[in-house]
């Protein structure tokens, strides 16, 4: 409710670009999962190599705990992505049907306290939330699934041929 | 499928780790293996080399992170250098530079390994 109209003018007419695919919870299937994410993100223009790395690392770390934490790393199972795409703001979901884990309301320790207690894990949800601009988390008991939603938005500096304005800071 | 490699070796009083493709939760025990062996063998003077890793999550900063106490209880370092500006933006976002030294270059870190360094400067 502030600059934001003169950007959507820009993008007026160019719906999200919507692409869905299933992976097998298996870590190996990472690399094709982050491969995935950002084509979809660069078929719409995004291009800064920061941005696009950190929406590829908020989706491995979500995934990869799913894998591990909500499947128990049991390959037969199986995540769905949706990413829904636009130039001012890139949408991940990830659904899964296993066990049910809010990484909203999870509060991570300070890395320094779990280099001490020798701690690798726990770092990803930090990760996850300071990577994106929203992070959302429902999950259906009655359906057993589990929805993750992370929303990255357009920053001037990831989108270097964009009119740079403050459209976007504004809101923050 | 992640590609990961570690390269390792000797320099002056410290081994060279150099890492090359993707550090995810897939490749991690890669890594984790290698510098456990070095740690079997007494080699607890570690420099790693990022210029060649093109990708890294919390799986491969943790392997750092499980190391890293016992290394230095035993006298040595794990030193970090040649990242690249993606990379670490990652270590950055966790606050890895308050607890790792990270040069920008393989040589600056083996320099803070030399003897030199741990000997008394002369009187004047």
């Amino acid at each position: 409710m502030n600059a934001a109209p003169a950007r959507s003018s820009r993008s007026e007419g160019s719906p999200p670009r919507v692409h869905r695919r299933t992976f097998a919870s298996s870590l190996d299937q990472l690399d094709d999962i982050r491969s995935f994410v950002v084509r979809a993100a660069e078929e719409v223009g995004w291009s800064d190599e920061i941005t696009l790395n950190q929406i590829q690392l908020a989706v491995d770390e979500a995934c990869s705990n799913v894998m591990r934490h909500a499947y128990g790393l049991d390959s037969s199972k199986v995540l769905h992505l949706i990413t829904r795409a636009a130039r001012e703001r890139f949408e991940v979901t990830i659904r899964d049907q296993g066990k049910a884990f809010d990484p909203t309301s999870y509060h991570p320790r300070p890395v320094p306290e779990l280099a001490r207690h020798k701690i690798a894990g726990g770092m990803g949800i930090a990760l996850i939330r300071r990577l994106m601009d929203e992070v959302r988390y429902d999950s259906d008991p009655e359906r057993s699934q589990n929805e993750l939603r992370l929303t990255k938005l357009f920053r001037p500096a990831a989108l270097p041929t964009a009119a740079a304005d403050d459209a976007l800071e504004g809101t923050r | 499928m992640s590609q990961f490699i570690v390269n390792t070796r000797p320099v002056d009083r410290a081994q060279v780790l150099a890492l090359v493709g993707y550090l995810d939760a897939h490749t991690a025990g890669d890594l984790e293996q290698a510098i456990q062996s070095q740690m079997d063998a007494d080699q607890i003077n570690l420099v790693v080399n990022f210029r060649d890793l093109t990708y890294i999550s919390s799986a491969g900063l943790g392997v750092f992170m499980a190391f890293i106490e016992e290394i230095r209880d035993r006298g040595g370092d794990i030193k970090l250098a040649a990242m690249s500006a993606k990379v670490y933006n990652v270590f950055d976002l966790l606050g890895f530079p308050l607890l790792y030294e990270i040069y920008d270059d393989e040589a600056e870190a083996l320099s803070k390994f030399a003897p030199t360094s741990d000997v008394r400067p002369p009187l004047a």
